[in-house]
């Protein structure tokens, strides 16, 4: 047997194997054969040497390793689903979402704005007590004077400690919105990203 | 002999006969010959695990108005060859124990 009938047999003993791979390894058989001869050996003997066509088809198949079945295609038909639902229900969840955000921003400002003005109003009247205070003493009313600084004392005391309270609230709502701002880019970008 | 246990002393064979440079098919089956007889679909099968585990490279070049294809191995195959060295030498450990355990019967 020549080397050509050897390699053509073999080709069509292979003809299950995907084309690549059938091409591969009747190549690899080709210079198996080519090197036999090349050392001088005469074609039928190198070809004899390699083995009989059925017997090299027999043990190819039987040693290949189990090519791993290809995993199912994901149908597109449940992302698509989901898109026309959200598509479809867009007059029902926009809404609701949108003023779900803007109830919660509302709050989280009334909060911010209630708890400054209160800082600032107990600020206002502590120095506003300690002027008034200056003011009776130096009407002789040294009684409402004292009783005045004291009420001016108190209001700055809890300016103070509400400050550290105004002061820790703000910065937890400036994350808490940053923390969203992000969120939502980073919806985008994977998007962006499922799109590539 | 048990399969898994062919597979690996095959593959490491392999690797042992590119390890001074890189080889051929028909060259790695030549140099195997006194130790170990396999067949050109055996080494195929071999030579395809090696590359896709990384314990070899592959180039193809023109030799005498033809293409061949050398076998080179990757630090990955060394470092395997040297683990079957340690491997080989607790296999060694057991198989004498046992032996003496058969002697003493």
């Amino acid at each position: 047997m020549t080397k050509k009938e050897f390699l053509s047999a073999l080709s069509r003993g292979l003809s299950k194997l995907p084309r690549k791979e059938r091409e591969e390894r009747v190549n690899f058989y080709a210079e198996m054969i080519d090197d036999r001869i090349e050392e001088g050996m005469p074609e039928p003997d190198a070809v004899a040497s390699v083995g009989t066509v059925e017997g090299t088809v027999s043990q190819i198949l039987a040693e290949r390793p189990a090519v791993a079945e290809e995993p199912p295609r994901k149908s597109g038909g449940g992302r698509v689903g989901v898109i026309l639902l959200l598509l479809l229900g867009f007059p029902i969840w926009f809404p609701i979402l949108l003023t779900f955000f803007i109830t919660v921003a509302s709050l989280l400002f009334s909060l911010f704005v209630t708890l400054w003005a209160v800082e600032i109003s107990f600020a206002a009247g502590a120095v506003g007590g300690v002027g008034t205070f200056f003011v009776l003493l130096a009407t002789g009313q040294a009684a409402a004077a004292f009783f005045t600084l004291g009420g001016a004392l108190v209001s700055g005391g809890l300016a103070i400690l509400l400050l550290f309270g105004a002061i820790a609230a703000t910065k937890a709502l400036w994350r808490g919105i940053s923390a969203v701002c992000r969120m939502i880019a980073g919806l985008f970008r994977r998007k962006e990203k499922n799109n590539d | 002999m048990d399969n898994q246990l062919k597979r690996g002393l095959l593959d490491v064979c392999v690797l042992a006969a590119i390890r001074d440079g890189e080889s051929y098919g028909y060259r790695i089956i030549k140099e195997m010959k006194p130790y170990l007889e396999m067949s050109e679909s055996t080494l195929y099968t071999i030579l395809k695990r090696l590359e896709g585990a990384g314990m070899l490279t592959v180039r193809t070049a023109e030799h005498d108005g033809r293409l061949r294809k050398y076998y080179r191995i990757t630090d990955r195959g060394r470092v395997r060859l040297a683990e079957f060295q340690e491997e080989w030498k607790e296999i060694m450990t057991v198989y004498r124990f046992v032996v003496r355990e058969g002697n003493k019967q």
